[in-house]
């Protein structure tokens, strides 16, 4: 089997685990771990919903804690398989992030590891 | 009791744990593979009770049409309670990383089935001995016959082949006739003389007559040249079965685009000509009697699946696929000539004799009607029509009555405008070679039996 493919395939199936596992530890609620799933498999699977993907990997590069819970929200009322919730969600996350700094190196570094601590 | 056969092998012989895997990992990352592994394994199969679970609920997942990915086998865990501890997940997540070549499915299909086979072998000693460890007044007679036939069943035969007794045979024969004495007495006394049909409606009126309709296991073969009709049969055929008869048809075109096909439905539906439609050259009124045509489609069980790269073991798959999830009562392969050799080597004909077979063991594994269509030669001959005609239990051909016999033969001055023959080159449950006149509009692409004049 090709490498990459193999790859691809490993980091599906752990991210998927993961999610499943944060449940299990009561670090996510059902609806939560749903959503999470129902994206990964969206994006993994389908290959849908690029914009999103990108406004949600720009929303990590942010260090704005005031939005996170804004975004969350937005994001768990979406509808993942209509299109235009998806795409209004979409507007609503951009207008959130709008004008939000970047987070510079050595935060992304601590925040990076709070991430592994808290995995 | 069980000592002495257990202690001469090692315990791993009866099963292969890491195949298993591989089986269940193959299955939630193609969906190919999950098609193969569903048709091929059951439950039993699979010695590790944990495996067997995983199998069965992917199939499950399968079989409501969800894709049965890790996720959804994740999500369908933690509703049913399955994965309550984080050692579940890691144990799945073992499972699921087991990967492999989606196209060597097979290979590991069939270490999990031998090591099935190995199992019911080792019960099957296992049997034996107990019955000689008990003593005791034996038959010997008796205990080998059994033997015999328990351990062909594991060796010739299939698991869910069976060998018919003479009074299965007769019993089977009798009901069968019975069903259709008591059936076609139903029909004649609600349908006053119109001739039950006992399979899927073919669309014309003399074939149903002379066919009794499309049977489960029918390998129907079409042929006709190019530019003759034969998607226009096509879809009337998946008229009269998926729209009139409200019965399932999967459609597989290798040369036409979705649109192309949803295109010709508005004509077929509506009477209207194809070229008006294509070219939206239509009134308001025919615009609503197209709406109608379509209204009537969408509630039809008529399903479609354009596929330009057919190859025989993706039809296989397809076929499979969607017998579990739709439980389709006929699929068209429209046409064969179009599907792409898997061995360049091959001849033309070799090739065709090849999808031939293959679509006729579809027809009879899944228990549906198969129609394939074929592209005839110029002069009307069809290359290696021998051995399809063997392998088919129907074959039509479809043509142009010629100018010349239209002005000479006299019966077919009884008829009203017909301009092609419906040609019974084999009918493998009745009369053959019967040319059946019909009239078929290529602009409306409407064909239907030419109407006798009342005289």
């Amino acid at each position: 089997m090709a490498n990459e493919e193999e790859q691809k395939k490993h980091i599906y199936d752990e991210t998927a685990s993961l999610i499943t596992r944060q449940l299990l530890t009561n670090r996510l609620d059902t609806k939560e771990m749903h959503f999470l799933l129902h994206l990964l498999d969206e994006i993994f699977i389908k290959c849908q919903h690029r914009p999103l993907l990108e406004d949600l990997h720009h929303w990590q590069s942010i260090n704005q804690g005031a939005i996170d819970e804004d975004i969350k929200q937005a994001l768990l009322n979406m509808d993942l398989g209509d299109e235009k919730s998806v795409r209004k969600t979409t507007m609503i996350i951009q207008e959130l992030l709008k004008d939000m700094p970047e987070t510079n190196d050595s935060q992304k570094g601590e925040m990076d590891d709070q991430r592994k601590l808290d995995l | 009791m069980n000592q002495p056969v257990r202690q001469a092998f090692s315990e791993d012989v009866l099963f292969d744990l890491e195949s298993e895997r591989r089986v269940i990992s193959s299955m939630l990352h193609s969906e190919e593979a999950c098609v193969e592994a569903y048709h091929l394994l059951v439950p039993s199969d699979f010695y590790s009770p944990r495996h067997a679970t995983i199998f069965e609920l992917t199939c499950s997942l399968f079989e409501r049409e969800i894709r049965p990915t890790y996720v959804e086998l994740l999500k369908e865990g933690h509703t049913l309670g399955i994965l309550t501890n984080p050692r579940d997940i890691e144990e799945m997540k073992y499972i699921a990383e087991h990967y492999i070549d989606d196209e060597n499915i097979r290979y590991w299909v069939k270490r999990v089935k031998d090591k099935a086979r190995l199992r019911k072998f080792e019960a099957f000693l296992r049997r034996g001995v107990q019955i000689l460890t008990e003593g005791g007044d034996l038959e010997a007679d008796e205990i080998l016959m059994s033997a015999e036939e328990e351990l062909t069943n594991l060796t010739a035969l299939d698991v869910d082949d069976s060998i018919d007794s003479p009074a299965d045979v007769a019993n089977l024969g009798y009901e069968e006739v019975e069903r259709r004495f008591l059936q076609y007495k139903d029909i004649k006394e609600k349908y006053r003389g119109v001739l039950p049909l006992y399979g899927l409606p073919t669309g014309f009126d003399d074939l149903n007559h002379i066919t009794l309709g499309y049977k489960p296991g029918d390998l129907v073969i079409l042929g006709a040249q190019t530019g003759h009709g034969k998607t226009a049969f096509a879809l009337h055929t998946a008229r009269a079965v998926a729209v009139d008869n409200h019965s399932t048809v999967l459609y597989l075109n290798t040369e036409m685009s979705r649109e192309q096909i949803a295109l010709r439905w508005g004509s077929i539906l509506s009477g209207i000509e194809h070229d008006r439609i294509r070219g939206g050259d239509i009134n308001e009124n025919e615009l609503s009697l197209i709406l109608q045509g379509y209204s009537r489609l969408r509630e039809s069980g008529f399903y479609s699946y354009p596929c330009p790269n057919l190859t025989p073991e993706k039809t296989i798959s397809i076929a499979r696929k969607f017998k579990t999830q739709k439980n389709i009562d006929m699929m068209i392969v429209d046409y064969v000539g179009r599907m792409d050799k898997v061995d360049p080597r091959l001849q033309e004909w070799q090739m065709l004799e090849q999808i031939v077979k293959t679509l006729k063991m579809l027809a009879q594994n899944l228990k549906i009607v198969v129609m394939c269509l074929v592209q005839l030669n110029p002069d009307g001959s069809l290359q290696g029509a021998k051995r399809m005609k063997n392998e088919s239990d129907l074959m039509l051909k479809l043509a142009p009555i010629s100018r010349d016999e239209l002005e000479e033969n006299e019966e077919l001055k009884k008829y009203r405008n017909p301009n092609y023959y419906l040609h019974i080159e084999k009918n493998r449950d009745g009369r053959s070679g019967v040319r059946i006149p019909i009239a078929f509009d290529m602009q409306r692409q409407i064909m239907k039996d030419a109407e006798r004049i009342s005289l």
